[in-house]
This record gives structure tokens, C-alpha cells and sequence, in this order.
């Protein structure tokens, strides 16, 4: 039977309803894809043309998260006259908010997807590609109006990032404070910090500093080792021969 | 782009002592370099001091925020402990607080209000248009098109109170005047926590709404339903503060008007409503055409009870015509005096005390009071009020009082200011 594309669409995002549901109700475990399947109304084997595994579905709703958050940023009217540090902390609130619904989701599902380093890899992947297109949009777009220096390791930043992010939805976890309002400043603090560093260009300095050091202290050392290489080897031969001198003659 | 506020105590901490090590490095500077210059170069170095020092002083402060900011403004209102650079910077530090970013100042209204701005009024600028020292005010628009002014305030603010007035405590306990110096704390923060209950203050603002009906006084009205404990939402005011206002020179007669309605408010408030606007800070008057003047921030608003503002009420008539006995036992019945004191001690109050009657009395002795032509008033009267104050060392003034008196006090210098003529007589007083 051939369903229409805006059906596949609808009935992909039940899926994920279903199985947030489904996992905040049963936790991971518990839930199967045969009840995930009845909660969202599909046949049991129709629910496999969506997703091969229950991981699957629980990868998706992140990559959906990052989607619909991405919406959210489009709709504020002034965004791309936000600076940096604003537009980054407004993502960054944006995900959490669309976390909050799904919360004791997120708890039992963000460990599981973020560390896991092994086969679930693949998934994760789409997951990661996303964030950094939304975080290179913004950084590109910092750097082409000058609010930011021209950076090095873009990559290295992005990663940064990606780690922050995990950090922050761990931190936001365990906040017990009202309204999380703790996760709000430390997201305001911390991104502050960054930014910071971001535009003293501390990351190209220390590029710099690692570049001056090498060619200063083991360029010009060169000739020294040179000399020592020598050294080197002739200890090499003369160990490597056998012959009897130093700790051999000893034994 | 917000500088990071250290939120930690031990981060203030250390924040304080950095500015308090910077600034006596400058002084250090200026000690060393003294016996070299000219008199009048001295003096020029000195100011040129005071200038750094305050602007040092506001760096270290403007990253602390709120408390110690605020602290430190109500300490130099009440006591002229900082020279006139420092006092200068401290007025502007008013308006020049770090801003709350836009991005927080979505989530803000996000966790009160429960949507984003957008959703909720027609327009709101993501900008500040002004801050006040624990928050900051934006414009907006309501979906019936009503012009707002929405004040918001940074997260978990209340928290950082306790905590930087536990921390100004524990260094301000070892100082000799420590018992002098506990009741201003404690009344400090009371005041800061009330000041950032904004509930209070909504309802403040409504009370004196439809209270206060002088037609020269605008009383901007709350949005109870776009009001929470940390979002404010009420009539935005047009006009300049009356700061902007007099930087424009405004005339004699004009100046002489706008001071009259404060005064005339402040009476009215105390006489009739037993309430008053207790924050004479000349950003919270708006002035709207000359003629009329708009009351902001209704943090700070003090009730009293109707005897003490009626024997209250009694104090310039006394100071000014009865003897000793009369003002005693007026002193007495304020609980300003003890009812046992030593000899002594009484002798020495009520030589406080009268000459501070001989001193506020000069304002009734005419119809009109010209502050131009006293340019010498307020000078002279903060000694006397340094005195006074000085008397918490033997006995516990009535806090009602104290609080009323620097109202007043800033009040006179905000005339004084204004250069300004004003009547102070009035049928409940003298």
C-alpha cells in the first residue's frame, strides 16, 4: 500500500510521541515496540519501515529537538541582531525548553544516546551534524560582520560545544532549583566566559604561542639534536652489536 | 553584552578586595607623589583621584550588581562618606549597571509569564530602555495597544541578597562601630528583598493610585495580570527623569513648581495616607511637560502608623517655639529618647536634636525658603545628621524615624539641586 509522504511525516512523528510516552511510562527497557506501535496507532510490523530499533526513535526525537528549536530561533523577529553570546544562550534555552515537557524522558534517555561510543554511533552522527550546523551557522555569520576574530579550529570550537551542550542537559538534570533558574545563570556565566575567550581569540593565541615556542626552542635546537642523533645511534650500534660494556658486562 | 557577575560568595568575596586593593594602590600612588606638587595642583591631583577611585570603585561595584551597588548608594545618601567624584559616579552607576542580555531577558519573562515576549505583547524591545539598580525596564506594547514599561530582574536575585549581606556582615563584624553599623544592614536588606518582591510593589503602586489623586502627580497603573514576584508590568511614563530634565535648564518658575508638587506629595503622602514614596532618587521622577511629574518604582514605599505621624507632625512647631521640656518629652513619646536616661546623655540629645530643630526650622521661618540664596543649608545640616546618626552608638533611635528623616534629607538635596524655592509650611506641621 503506498501512503503519501505528509502520512510517512505525520506517522513518524506519532512514533516519537508514542515512544517518549511509552519510555517516560516503562523506562527504556521496559518499552517495547509492539506497545509503541498500538500507542501510535500503526500495525505492528508497519512501525519497521519507520524505525528498525526502539534506539532509533529515541535518536530521532533529539534530531527532531534540534529541528524544532531551529524553527523557534526563526521566529524571534530580532535574532540575527542578536550578538553571539545571545544568539548561542538563546539556543541553548530554546532545547531546554523543549526538553521540559519530555523531562523524566530526557533523564533516562540523554545517558544512553550521548555516551554511548559503539554501535550506536551511526546514530548519534545525524544527531551531532545537526548541532554543528546550527552552531557554525551562528559562528560563521559572527565572523563574516567581524563580532568575533577569524577563528582557527572552527571544528575544535564546534566540539567544545557539543560537549557543553551534553554538560548543560546533565547539569539541567540534576537542577533543583526553581523554575532551573541555576541551569539560566550558569548558561549566562558560562557562555559569557566563552564568548569571551572566543573574541580575545585565545584560541588563536595559543596557536601562536605553541607555533613561537616550537620554532623557538626545538627549531633552534635542531643542530643540538643533530649532534645528539649521532650520539644515538652510536650507542644504538654498540648496544645492538653485543658489546660487552655498561650493564651487559655486569650480568 | 553582560560582564560576568560573580555570583559565589567567595567570588564577591574577592571581587570587593581586588577593588578595595586597586584603589589604595592609586591612593599609595597619590601619597607618594604629594610632597612634589603645588597646592593647587594638589588638589587637582586629589580630585583627579577621587575620579579614578570612583570609577575603580564603580568597576568593582557594577560587577557585584545589585547588593553592594545599592549599599553602597544608600551609605553615601545618608552619610556623605564619599567625596562628591565618588557620589557622582555612584548617581550614574544608577543607569549603567550591566544589562541583562536579550537572550535572558526572553527566558525571564518566559519563566514568569510563560511564554516568550512575542506571545505575549504586541511589541516589546529586547533592549532596556532603563535600569534600575536590581533590575532593568523595558518598553512594550499590549495587544490593545497600551504602552508599558516592564521591569524584570536578574535570576535568583534574592538569593544573591542574603548571601552578599551575610558576607558584608562577616566583614564589617570586626570594625569597632559594628553596633552602629548591624541595624543599617539589617535594615538594608529588609529593604533590598523588599525592593525585589515585585508583588509588593504592584500592589504599592495601585494603593497609591488610588490613593493619592493630586492632579500634578501621575501614578503609572499596574498590569496585574502580566505582574509576578520578578516581572512588573505597568503604564509606561513619558518624559525625561528629572535628572535629563534639569540638564535642559529649565527656568526658575518652573523648577520652583516641580519642586513644590515633591514636597507637597511627600506631605500629603505622609499626612494623609500615612505612606510614603521613600526613594527620593531623581531617576525615579519622571517629568512629564513641565508641569506635571510621573512616580516610578514603588520598591521602596514605608507605611507608618497615625500617632507617631501625628506627635511626628509636632516636632517643627516645637523645635521652633517650645523649651526643653516640651521637645523631651516629644522625644520621648517618638521613642526617638529612651524613657530613663542618664542626665548626660539627655543633655547631649537634646543639644543634637535642637540644633538639628534650630536647622529644619530655618525652612518654616519664611513663607517660601530660597535654596539659592542658602547655598550653605544642606552643608550645614549634614554634620548635624552625621550627629545624630552618631547617636545609635548609645541608644536605639526609633527606625520609623531614621527612615523618614533621610527621605526628607534627600528630598532637601534634590531641592537644593534644583536651586529652588519652595514653601515648606503646610496646615499639619507648622
Amino acid at each position: 500500500m503506498k501512503i503519501s509522504e505528509d502520512q510517512k511525516r505525520e506517522n513518524r512523528k506519532k512514533i516519537i510521541r508514542a515512544a517518549v510516552d511509552a519510555i517516560t511510562e516503562k523506562g527504556m527497557k521496559g518499552a517495547t515496540m509492539r506497545e509503541i506501535a498500538q500507542k501510535a496507532g500503526l500495525g505492528d510490523a508497519t512501525i519497521y519501515n519507520y524505525f528498525p530499533t526502539k534506539d532509533a526513535i529515541v535518536y530521532a526525537y533529539y534530531e527532531e529537538q534540534l529541528d524544532v528549536s531551529v524553527e523557534r530561533l526563526k521566529s524571534i523577529a530580532d535574532f540575527n541582531a542578536f550578538s553571539l553570546q545571545e544568539q548561542l544562550q538563546a539556543f541553548f534555552e530554546t532545547q531546554l525548553e523543549r526538553f521540559l515537557a519530555d523531562r523524566e524522558f530526557v533523564d533516562v534517555s540523554f545517558r544512553a544516546i550521548t555516551f554511548s561510543l559503539t554501535h550506536d554511533y551511526q546514530y548519534l552522527k545525524p544527531i551531532r551534524s545537526r548541532f554543528f550546523r546550527i552552531i557554525s551557522d551562528l559562528f560563521e555569520a559572527a565572523i563574516e560582520v567581524g563580532e568575533i576574530p577569524d577563528q582557527v579550529f572552527l571544528e575544535l570550537i564546534y566540539h567544545f560545544f557539543w560537549d557543553y551542550y551534553v554538560g548543560l542537559i546533565f547539569y539541567w538534570l540534576r537542577d533543583r532549583s526553581t523554575q532551573f533558574q541555576d541551569t539560566t545563570i550558569l548558561l549566562d556565566k558560562s557562555l559569557d566566559l566563552a564568548v569571551a575567550f572566543i573574541k580575545a581569540g585565545v584560541v588563536n593565541k595559543a596557536l601562536d604561542m605553541a607555533s613561537f615556542l616550537f620554532r623557538h626552542h626545538i627549531v633552534d635546537r635542531m643542530d643540538m639534536i643533530k649532534d645528539r642523533v649521532e650520539i644515538v645511534h652510536k650507542v644504538k650500534r654498540r648496544f645492538m652489536g653485543g658489546d660487552d660494556d655498561g650493564r651487559h658486562s655486569q650480568e | 553584552m553582560t560582564e560576568d557577575i560573580p555570583r559565589s560568595k567567595w567570588q564577591r568575596g574577592l571581587t570587593g578586595g581586588k577593588t578595595a586593593a586597586r584603589m589604595s594602590r592609586k591612593t599609595l600612588k597619590y601619597l607618594a607623589r604629594k610632597p612634589f606638587l603645588t597646592e593647587e595642583k594638589r588638589l587637582e591631583e586629589r580630585k583627579a583621584l577621587n575620579r579614578e577611585n570612583a570609577a575603580l570603585l564603580f568597576q568593582g561595584l557594577s560587577l557585584l550588581r545589585g547588593t553592594a551597588l545599592k549599599m553602597a548608594q544608600l551609605l553615601s545618601m545618608e552619610l556623605d562618606i564619599f567625596p562628591p567624584e565618588i557620589t557622582k559616579e555612584l548617581q550614574k552607576s544608577y543607569h549603567e549597571v550591566p544589562p541583562i542580555n536579550r537572550a535572558l531577558v526572553r527566558k525571564i519573562v518566559q519563566n514568569a509569564l510563560g511564554k516568550p515576549p512575542e506571545l505575549i505583547f504586541e511589541t516589546f524591545e529586547s533592549t532596556a530602555f532603563a535600569a534600575a539598580s536590581l533590575g532593568q525596564v523595558h518598553r512594550a506594547t499590549t495587544r490593545d495597544g497600551d504602552r508599558l514599561a516592564v521591569k524584570i530582574q536578574y535570576p535568583g536575585i534574592r538569593e544573591t541578597i542574603q548571601n552578599d549581606v551575610q558576607l558584608m556582615r562577616s566583614i564589617l563584624r570586626p570594625l569597632p562601630e559594628y553596633r552602629v553599623i548591624e541595624p543599617a544592614i539589617e535594615e538594608i536588606e529588609t529593604r533590598l528583598l523588599e525592593e525585589t518582591d515585585y508583588c509588593r510593589e504592584s500592589e504599592n503602586m495601585a494603593f497609591f493610585r488610588a490613593q493619592l489623586g493630586m492632579d500634578r502627580v501621575i501614578v503609572p497603573s499596574p498590569y496585574g495580570d502580566l505582574c509576578t514576584d520578578t516581572v512588573l508590568s505597568a503604564d509606561h511614563l513619558s518624559g525625561m527623569t528629572l535628572n535629563e530634565w534639569l540638564r535642559t535648564g529649565p527656568d526658575r518658575k518652573k523648577r520652583d513648581r516641580l519642586a513644590q508638587t515633591l514636597h507637597d506629595l511627600f506631605i500629603f503622602g505622609l499626612y494623609r495616607l500615612h505612606c510614603i514614596h521613600a526613594d527620593p532618587n531623581p531617576g525615579n521622577f519622571i517629568v512629564n511637560g513641565d508641569r506635571r511629574i510621573g512616580l516610578v518604582d514603588f520598591g521602596c514605599v514605608k507605611r507608618f502608623d497615625p500617632e507617631f505621624v501625628a506627635l511626628y507632625g509636632e516636632l517643627p512647631q516645637t523645635a521652633l517655639q517650645g523649651g526643653r521640656g516640651d521637645y523631651i518629652r516629644l522625644l520621648k513619646a517618638l521613642n526617638i529618647a529612651g524613657p530613663t536616661m542618664a542626665p548626660e546623655v539627655e543633655d547631649h540629645m537634646f543639644k543634637v536634636f535642637h540644633e538639628i530643630g534650630q536647622w529644619l526650622g530655618k525652612l518654616y521661618r519664611e513663607e517660601y525658603f530660597d535654596f539659592k540664596a542658602n547655598p550653605g543649608f544642606i552643608a550645614a545640616g549634614k554634620k548635624m545628621m552625621a550627629q545624630a546618626f552618631e547617636l545609635r552608638k548609645h541608644v536605639d533611635l526609633n527606625t520609623n524615624f531614621i527612615f523618614l528623616h533621610r527621605t526628607r534629607y534627600g528630598l532637601l538635596r534634590l531641592f537644593e539641586q534644583m536651586g529652588a524655592r519652595v514653601c515648606f509650611r503646610n496646615p499639619y506641621e507648622y
